[in-house]
């Protein structure tokens, strides 16, 4: 799936909102998290970097006025971002 | 620690992130849906057990030939048993199956009104249905080939687990009595509105002391010990 970012990030979040959660799959990306410590430096990033990219692009889009630890809004964000781009660009991770 | 936009923007740049579709009910008359989804994320991913993620934790190294995928499949529905699991087996996809024990563990005719008091969505089609929830053999064989970890007893928010009786109705007894079922570890948990570790000092402790290795919320899963 392309890495480019979708013309309408809020058409995306307006039909993720109409979706029926209760029977329908949600595609995320989960953030991994040590709280024991770092973990060590993942050598293949993949689409990472374009992910987190992306990201910011959504939300300046969709949720403008969110406050930086707003989880409501991120995990909006984040639905979009998985919406669109959940299949890797050429099959590697 | 992973709270908010900038923070889940590094890990995602820093390539700490898996992919995840959360699912909840699995009706009959979605299976058909269903497994053409989960037979495209078959051909693109890998499933994750709880030993590819200790080892990427552990390494910053996927021990996959694909990237990672879990289908996770919320509250403990008997449709989870008898449309989502087969699904899956039949695709060799390792899917987590967070459960609500008290749902499980609730006389038939009583599911639909503890559904009712417990943010449990029903579908139409099933309401006539004699059971609701998954009996705990079908737990058992689940976990047989997937993960099974505790989405608390009764599908409870951080905030009204307060008392020790709580706790241990909620966090401790759910995976004491999943691990007593099925004969493995449940180091996960999981609250309805996925809030995060950290977030609650007194609650974070007992998920601690309750002996999860793992938090999952909306946004991150957290390794907490």
């Amino acid at each position: 799936m392309s890495l480019t970012p979708h013309p309408d990030p809020g058409a995306i979040l307006a039909e993720n909102e109409r979706r029926a959660l209760e029977r329908e799959g949600i595609p995320m990306f989960l953030a991994l998290e040590d709280l024991r410590g770092p973990i060590p430096p993942v050598a293949d990033r993949a689409e990472g970097p374009a992910l987190a990219e992306l990201t910011g692009t959504y939300a300046a889009a969709v949720r403008p006025e969110a406050e930086d630890g707003d989880l409501a809004a991120l995990a909006s964000v984040v639905t979009v971002l998985a919406r669109v781009h959940f299949f890797p660009e050429n099959g590697t991770a | 620690m992973t709270t908010g936009f900038t923070q889940h923007r590094t890990a995602l740049a820093e390539g700490r992130y898996l992919r995840v579709v959360n699912y909840h009910n699995t009706p009959e008359s979605m299976a058909p849906q269903l497994r053409e989804e989960l037979a495209a994320y078959a051909e693109s991913f890998a499933g994750v057990t709880i030993a590819d993620l200790d080892r990427f934790y552990a390494t910053g190294v996927w021990p996959l030939d694909r990237p990672g995928f879990i289908p996770v499949f919320y509250e403990g529905y008997r449709n989870n048993h008898t449309v989502a699991a087969p699904i899956c087996d039949a695709l060799g996809l390792t899917a987590w199956f967070p459960i609500i024990t008290r749902f499980v563990d609730c006389p038939p005719a009583d599911q639909r009104a503890f559904a009712d008091a417990h943010n449990i969505d029903l579908v139409e089609e099933e309401l006539s249905s004699d059971r609701l929830a998954l009996t705990w053999d079908e737990v058992a064989e689940i976990a047989e080939r997937h993960i099974v970890v505790p989405h608390t007893g009764s599908h409870e928010q951080i905030t009204n687990i307060r008392t020790p009786a709580d706790i241990d109705r909620e966090l401790i007894t759910p995976r004491r009595k999943i691990q007593e079922v099925t004969g493995q570890e449940a180091p996960a948990t999981v609250y309805l509105y996925g809030t995060p570790f950290g977030t609650h000092p007194l609650q974070d402790q007992a998920v601690l002391n309750a002996g999860y290795r793992y938090q999952i919320s909306n946004t991150m899963l957290q390794r907490i010990a």
